[in-house]
Formats: structure tokens, C-alpha cells, sequence
């Protein structure tokens, strides 16, 4: 039994592997709590999705498709929030345009290169398997990175998220933080790429923070269950991939959503399991009149 | 690595999220051990583990290495490699081989990554295509109006049986630079399958003869068949470069003109390969779809040679 | 067409003995969002401890001159002061409670957090909240009588509790000027009881408060001043003086119906908005707000 945990680790694709995965999904924990609280998803996936423009050219050049992609993120999360401010479009409308658009355009120029169809797999869905040390610590270098952000500027990002009208006033540079946010969602969905391939980075931004709000109350619990959430789908994942024969990224994100799944059942507060157990209804209509969703 | 990460467990949870997390790690824990089964591609012993991207190379390398080596091919028998997603269990077979061969020309180098990371370090790689010219490729169709700057490249060497001798002989000096001491065993194993592969590109020529000239036009979803083309005197038309990209309206109007003009009876589909845009061609041209193989091992095929000797059989049934 | 000119200097500004400036001062404020203007010519004094009951209809400004005021919005022509500076360098010397509608009920905040959150500004960029940062937010919360449900979920209390937990982030940095904006919307009798009882205690401690409603018998009960707004400054003085029904009948565009009663005025009709609210004011008091009533 213990030989069996430990046969993994002796590959050093799997130290790798282990380690690029784990990094990215702490720093997916941790800001797709403000992701999930903000209403963000989609601008997520949008910006995966449209990096496959960046990603593409990078190819395209020769260079490496990290720089590519994260060269495109970061202006197309701005552009994102720039449009939507600007042309009174509401969020979603921006974000559909700029997902929509720079996918079409990474899709075009894949489709110039030589064996279109592998290669846009490998951008896809990507494979954590093939990290080097370098990508292995180039994404980690950027976990920190968005890391440290997130815990300078802790306060800045809470008080915003929760109430911008109120942050301003207090004198936030509120707008600032505003497009501060999108940046971080922009560079930690280029860091979960390598991972999970930009199909399925939008499970890691998600699923663990939606499991922690099952779990935990206030913000600083919520994104401690998070990375907790993250880390074991991270190792159970790459457990289940090596014995089970499966694409390692997918198995990390199914070991997320059954965490979900499990948390949606069982959550101590908001758990189907413990509404049964408690059925009369008399208890929950006190929780006051505006609590319910 | 396991327990040290529930010890960083957060302060503010609830105490039920942690049983939670716990009842979750023993579900994943025994979807672990149900799933521990005994590893694939260990390597038998005394033999050389050599590993392949795609079925065609591995039989290629059987038929050289015979008894002295075990070959896994990643991609496994019957699965296009496009749709193919590696696990760590690929890699481990990758960081056991001590031959890892490829065809190269853009065909599997997405696997490179892949490879490299899990690679042992003294591991020869030999790709198989590598010094060969490679097929500038011809328009395939009159209007071929999508581009190109870049230069094509086409990675199907193989389907030209002499050019696959090439390969053999690639794949032969591998094998006795990781293994000297069965140098002779591959060099003997190499003679006798390079004259099959003779004998099989005269009867393949022979058997193509039953074909009119004015039908031997191979008309495909995906350009795989330009060195088979150029060895045999063939003309091809196909809806996707040889190089992949997205099928255009310009391409099938030009396939769907030439298949009118010429009155070619019969287009062809890879049997790993649906292709919707292809069998709408053939309903609209209102002609049947025959079968070819390109880079698919199967019961019908199950060796290099079959395929070969059946892609012949099947252009001549439907073409004659 | 009223002369407010005359109303407000019927009752001269009250200027402070010792020559010190009012706690409030706006002058010839124009303020909007695009090129609709929601302020035009908007001229008051506060003086320190005075309470300003803000009425006007739906879109008539209301939280557009809070906004002015903590200077969210920049005025187009005139200026706000606090003692005598710019107000929009003075944020941190302003309280702001915001309507209910603005706030993320579902937000995983503790009623302490949003205490806390009053002191934020002041720590700058890339400081951590004090011991004396946490005493304060306390304070605050004793102040308002939440302090027994400091860690509760904000989205576990009830209306009251809410408000009174914006009310304690609002106090947390001992300011000066406290803008409340509808803080009686949607509270039942025993809860908007509770909020005037600690509304008097504020302004005993020598508060200055502004406050937007919808609510006349909260202006004409608990405030010094009443400011009837729409779009404009229809009048501005103490309630006993201004809130006659032809002021009213200006400011809410239609016809009420006054009726005095316990020294409180209450008003009664039907009025149509003149426009519609202006984009980034909520609709959602509408009809929860006890008068006007509508038909």
C-alpha cells in the first residue's frame, strides 16, 4: 500500500507534474474565490479560450505558447473590462465578444500550421505530463507571483469585491482594483493552462471555491477549504490518472467535481443531506427574510 | 506527500468540512485501489523495451527486433492520434524503452513534450522519417486557392512501400546502437523484411494495373496519399492538405468539380475518420465510399503489409 | 413656481458663534451621469449636530448628492465642503451607509468584517489592519447594539440588523458626517424605532447626519432641516416651515394631500414621476417605502 503511493512520485515526470499542478491549482483556488464571488466565471473562460489567439501565434513564431498566451490574457482581461465600463455593454456581452473572437482567430491560425488537429489538441487540453522543470517552475514562479498579489492587496480586493460604491468612498482606489482582478484571472488561467489544457481551466477557477463556500463561512475560511479542495483533487487526481490509465488533466478536474458533488450533499450548512434531516421548515424561515437565495 | 497536506488544514472551517474532505480522499482512495490493476507494458524479461508513437512503426520494429524486443505503441491500435490524449501510465512505459521511435515531419511531434519529460536519459530516439525528401506537395485540386506561405509538409512516407524501407533501415540502426550485441539478429530480422517490402511495392504496382488510367485518381477526406500517388503514377484530391488545417468551401467545391469532370467513381474514407463532408461529397456525386488505411492497425489489417496489400485490393474494387 | 431663495433666507443659514466653518457646505452644485443632469443649483449649510432629512421623489437626486458628496461623482459646476475643504479630499472624515439594494447580502462577510472594512482606508495599500483598528470596529458595533451578533453572516440578519451593521462600518472611523441613504426603506415599525433611537444618540454625541428618504413623518419627527429635492432644490429649512403641501406638491410633482397630526405631517395621493429614475439608482424601494403612498 504505501509502495503504491509512493511508485508514483519516483517518476520525475510525475515530481513534475505533481508540482506544476499543484502550484497553479493553489493559485486557481485562491483567486477563483473572488472569481466566484464577483460572478466571474465566464470572464475565466473567456480569457482561456481567447488565448488560443496568443498561444497560436506564439506557435506560429516558434516561441514558447506560455508567453503567447499570457501576452494575449492580460490585454484581453483589461479590453474586457475596458469595454464593458466604456460602451455600457453589460459584462457578458464583452466577454462574449472577446472569448468568441479570439478563439475564431486562434483557431485560424492553427489552422495554418502543420497537423492542425493534434496540435490544437495538445492547446486544448494540455498535458501537465510533458512540464519541464523550467514550465514546471516558470508556473510556479507565476502561482507565487499571483499569490503574493492576492495577499497584498487582500483588503483592497475584499472591500471591492463586496461593496465597490462603498470601497470608493472610503477612498479605495477602487477602480484600480477593478481591472487589478481581471489581470490575476487573466495570469492564473495562463498558469492553470499547462495543467488542464484551456477547455477545462475554468473547472479549476470553480469547482474548488464553489466546494469551500459549502464548507466554510467567512472569505479567509472559504479560500483555505479551497486550496485544501484543490491541493487533494490535485493528488488524488494524478493518483487516479497513473493507476486508472486516464489523461491526467480530466481525472484532476473529475476529483474536484466529486468533491463538489460530495460537498453539495453533506455541507454542514447549506447541504442537501442536513435540509432533509431537519424537515420542518420552521427553522430555516428564520434565518431572516433576505438570506435566501 | 497525502498526510502532510491534510495537517495544513484551515482554521476557520466547519468541523463537518472536514469530514467531508475525509469522506472524499476515501472515495478517491478506493477508486485508487480498485483501479491499482496490474500495470501495463512492463517489460517482459531480457527483452529491449522499445516504444513507438503509432501501430505502423511498432510493426515495423517488431519485424526487426523479433524475439529481442517488446514494443508498445502509445497510440494504440485503432485510435487516430489526433484524438489521442497521453496518461502517466504512457509515460512510464516512455521512461522504461530504451528505443523510442517516431516518424516525425509534424506527424506526432506534439508527443515530443511528452516524451522528453519522461525519457530515460541514455535513450536512443530515432525518427524515422528523418532524411527523407520530403513530397512539396502538389495543388490538390485546380482551384487551389487557400494560400500558402508556408511550406508544406508531408509526414505519410510509409503508404510508399520503398520509402518505408527508409524507415526500416532507421529504425534497424537504432535498435543495434541501443543493443550491439543483437546487431546481427537485427541485421538479418532487416534483410528479410526489407525484400518482403520489395516484393510487396511490385505486387502493389501489379495489382494497381486493374485500375483504368483515367480512374486512378484517389479521392480523400485528408491528403495522406501523395508518396503512395507519386510512386505509383496516381493523382490525388482531398478536402484537407496533407498538413491538416479546416476544410474550406473552396476545397469542396474544387474535390466536388474534379469528381464531376473526371468521372471518378468511387471516394475513399479512413475508417478511424468520419467524415461527414466527405460522404455528403459522395451522396451529391452519387458515388460509393470505399475504405483505405493510413495509420490504423486492425483485425482486417493487422500488420503493415496487410494494410498495404488491402488499400490496393479496396482502389481496385471500387475503381476498376 | 416657488422662490426657494426666499424660504431659505426666511430662516437665516446659522452660522457657528465662533466663526468656524459648517460641517457641510454645498455651493451651486450641478452633478449627473452623461449629459442628464440629476443636480442643478443645489445650495445648503450643515451646521454640526444638525440633522438634514433629504425628500424628493424617485430619481430626484437624492443619492446622487450623497455620491456628490463623498465625492464619487465629480460636480460639474460648484463645490462641497467639509469644514471648510474640499469634501472630496475628506473622504475619510464621511460615514456613508448605502441603500440595501447596493449591498451583496449573500457575500461571506461576518458582521464584523463589515465593521472592520470601515477602517480600511485608513491603513493604506499593503497594511494589515490593527489591534486599535479592531477596538474601533467594536466600538462601532456597541454603538449600534450589534456587538452580541458580531459573527454572524451578514446575510443571517434580519433588515434592521443589516442596516444597523452598515450603520456600526459607517461609525467605525469616527466620522464627522454620517450619509445615510434610506435607512428607514423596508423596515417594520419596532426596527425603524430602534434606528431613530440610535440616529437621536448620534446626533447627541454631536453627529452630523444627512439622511435621503422617502419618509415625511421621519423628516418632520427627527430632523432639523428638511431639503426637498427634485433635480433641484425646491426649499431647504426647518421641516415645521418647509413641508407645505405646496412645496411638496413641487418636489413630488403631484397632488397630496397634507394632514397634521401629533406634530407630525403625513402625506396621502398619488403623484406620477416626472422622469424616469436615472440609471444607476435601483427601483426595488419602490412600494416598500410607508408614504407617499401610491395608488
Amino acid at each position: 500500500m504505501l509502495d503504491s503511493l509512493w511508485e508514483p512520485l519516483g517518476y520525475a515526470f510525475m515530481q513534475r507534474a505533481l508540482v506544476a499542478a499543484l502550484l497553479a491549482s493553489v493559485a486557481c483556488a485562491v483567486v477563483g474565490t473572488f472569481v466566484i464571488l464577483r460572478g466571474m466565471a465566464f470572464m475565466g473562460e473567456a480569457i482561456g479560450h481567447s488565448s488560443l489567439a496568443g498561444m497560436a501565434v506564439a506557435y506560429f513564431l516558434g516561441g514558447n505558447v506560455f508567453w503567447g498566451a499570457l501576452a494575449w490574457a492580460v490585454p484581453a482581461s483589461l479590453g474586457i473590462t475596458f469595454i464593458s465600463r466604456r460602451a455600457k455593454l453589460r459584462l457578458d456581452t464583452a466577454i462574449g465578444i472577446i472569448f468568441a473572437g479570439g478563439f475564431a482567430l486562434g483557431i485560424i491560425l492553427m489552422s495554418q500550421v502543420n497537423n492542425y488537429t493534434a496540435d490544437l489538441f495538445g492547446l486544448l487540453f494540455g498535458n501537465v505530463l510533458a512540464a519541464s522543470w523550467g514550465e514546471a517552475a516558470l508556473t510556479g514562479g507565476m502561482a507565487l507571483g499571483v499569490l503574493a498579489a492576492v495577499a497584498a492587496f487582500y483588503k483592497e480586493l475584499l472591500f471591492t469585491a463586496y461593496d465597490a460604491d462603498m470601497a470608493a468612498a472610503s477612498g479605495i482606489p477602487v477602480r484600480l482594483v477593478q481591472y487589478f482582478l481581471p489581470v490575476l484571472v487573466a495570469v492564473t488561467t495562463v498558469v492553470a493552462l499547462k495543467t488542464v489544457g484551456i477547455v477545462l481551466v475554468l473547472a479549476l477557477l470553480v469547482t474548488p471555491p464553489a466546494t469551500a463556500t459549502l464548507l466554510a463561512r467567512r472569505l479567509p475560511g472559504i479560500m483555505a477549504a479551497s486550496v485544501a479542495v484543490a491541493v487533494v483533487s490535485v493528488v488524488a487526481g494524478l493518483y487516479l490518472s497513473f493507476y486508472a490509465d486516464l489523461p491526467t488533466g480530466p481525472s484532476i478536474v473529475m476529483v474536484a467535481t466529486g468533491f463538489f458533488l460530495l460537498a453539495l450533499l453533506f455541507s454542514p450548512s447549506k447541504g442537501v443531506w442536513r435540509r432533509l434531516q431537519r424537515s420542518p421548515p420552521t427553522e430555516t424561515a428564520a434565518a431572516g427574510s433576505g438570506a435566501d437565495r | 506527500m497525502i498526510p502532510s497536506i491534510k495537517t495544513s488544514r484551515p482554521a476557520r472551517i466547519w468541523p463537518g468540512a472536514i469530514q467531508a474532505i475525509a469522506a472524499g480522499a476515501l472515495l478517491a482512495a478506493l477508486v485508487l485501489l480498485a483501479a491499482c490493476r496490474t500495470e501495463a507494458g512492463a517489460p517482459s524479461a531480457g527483452r529491449m523495451a522499445v516504444v513507438t508513437s503509432n501501430v505502423i512503426l511498432a510493426d515495423f520494429a517488431r519485424q526487426v527486433g523479433g524475439d529481442r524486443v517488446a514494443v508498445t505503441s502509445l497510440i494504440p491500435p485503432g485510435v487516430d492520434l489526433h484524438s489521442f490524449q497521453t496518461t502517466p501510465q504512457d509515460s512510464v512505459t516512455i521512461s522504461r524503452a530504451r528505443v523510442i521511435i517516431t516518424n516525425g515531419m509534424g506527424l506526432d511531434d506534439f508527443l515530443l513534450p511528452v516524451l522528453d519529460a519522461a525519457k530515460q536519459p541514455g535513450a536512443v530516439h530515432v525518427a524515422a522519417s528523418a532524411g527523407l525528401e520530403n513530397l512539396q506537395e502538389e495543388p490538390a485540386a485546380d482551384a487551389h486557392a487557400t494560400e500558402d506561405d508556408h511550406q508544406a509538409e508531408a509526414p505519410h512516407f510509409w503508404l510508399d512501400p520503398l520509402l518505408a524501407v527508409h524507415y526500416v533501415e532507421r529504425i534497424r540502426d537504432g535498435l543495434v546502437q541501443a543493443d550491439p550485441s543483437g546487431a546481427a539478429t537485427y541485421q538479418a530480422n532487416a534483410d528479410r523484411y526489407l525484400q518482403q517490402l520489395r516484393d510487396l511495392d511490385r505486387e502493389i504496382a501489379q495489382t494497381l494495373e486493374q485500375v483504368p488510367p483515367a480512374h486512378r485518381h484517389l479521392v480523400t477526406y485528408h491528403n495522406a496519399f501523395g508518396y503512395f500517388a507519386r510512386r505509383y503514377g496516381w493523382q490525388t484530391s482531398s478536402f484537407l492538405e496533407a498538413t491538416g488545417g479546416d476544410v474550406t468551401p473552396t476545397q469542396i467545391s474544387a474535390v466536388m468539380g474534379q469528381l464531376r469532370a473526371q468521372g471518378i467513381p468511387a471516394v475513399f474514407a479512413e475508417p478511424q475518420f468520419r467524415s461527414d463532408v466527405l460522404e455528403q461529397a459522395a451522396r451529391d456525386a452519387g458515388v460509393p465510399v470505399g475504405i483505405v488505411y493510413t495509420d490504423v492497425l486492425d483485425a482486417t489489417v493487422p500488420t503493415y503489409i496487410d494494410l498495404m496489400r488491402y488499400n490496393a485490393k479496396s482502389l481496385v474494387q471500387y475503381l476498376k | 413656481m416657488l422662490d426657494t431663495a426666499k424660504l431659505t433666507g426666511g430662516h437665516a443659514i446659522p452660522t457657528p458663534d465662533d466663526g468656524s466653518p459648517p460641517v457641510l457646505e454645498v455651493r451651486g452644485l450641478w452633478a449627473g451621469y452623461d449629459h442628464t443632469p440629476a443636480l442643478q443649483e443645489i445650495n445648503f449649510q450643515v451646521a454640526q449636530g444638525d440633522i438634514v432629512g433629504v425628500i424628493g421623489p424617485n430619481g430626484s437626486g437624492k443619492s446622487t448628492l450623497l455620491k456628490a458628496i463623498l465625492g464619487l461623482m465629480p460636480p460639474w459646476r460648484g463645490e462641497v465642503l467639509l469644514l471648510g475643504h474640499a469634501a472630496a479630499s475628506q473622504q475619510r472624515r464621511i460615514g456613508y451607509m448605502p441603500q440595501m439594494e447596493r449591498v451583496d447580502w449573500d457575500f461571506p462577510v461576518t458582521v464584523d468584517d463589515v465593521a472592520l472594512m470601515g477602517r480600511y482606508a485608513r491603513r493604506g495599500l499593503l497594511r494589515r489592519t490593527t489591534r486599535e483598528d479592531r477596538e474601533a470596529a467594536s466600538a462601532a458595533l456597541d454603538r449600534v447594539g450589534m456587538l452580541p451578533l458580531r459573527h454572524r453572516l451578514i446575510g443571517e440578519l434580519s433588515g434592521g440588523q443589516r442596516r444597523r451593521a452598515l450603520l456600526a462600518r459607517a461609525l467605525a472611523n469616527n466620522p464627522v458626517l454620517l450619509l445615510l441613504d434610506e435607512p428607514m426603506a423596508g423596515l417594520d415599525a419596532t426596527a425603524q424605532h430602534q434606528l431613530l433611537d440610535i440616529i437621536a444618540d448620534l446626533q447627541a454625541s454631536g453627529t452630523t447626519i444627512v439622511l435621503c428618504t422617502h419618509d415625511l413623518s421621519c423628516v418632520s419627527s427627527c430632523c432639523v432641516k428638511a431639503l426637498c429635492l427634485n433635480r433641484r432644490q425646491v426649499a431647504f429649512g426647518p421641516p415645521d416651515a418647509v413641508l407645505n403641501e405646496t412645496v411638496l406638491n413641487e418636489t413630488f410633482g403631484t397632488h397630496l394631500l397634507l394632514v397634521h397630526g401629533d406634530g407630525n405631517a403625513y402625506a396621502y395621493g398619488h403623484h406620477t414621476h416626472p422622469d424616469a429614475d436615472h440609471p444607476h439608482q435601483t427601483a426595488a424601494s419602490d412600494g416598500t417605502e410607508p408614504s407617499p403612498r401610491r395608488k
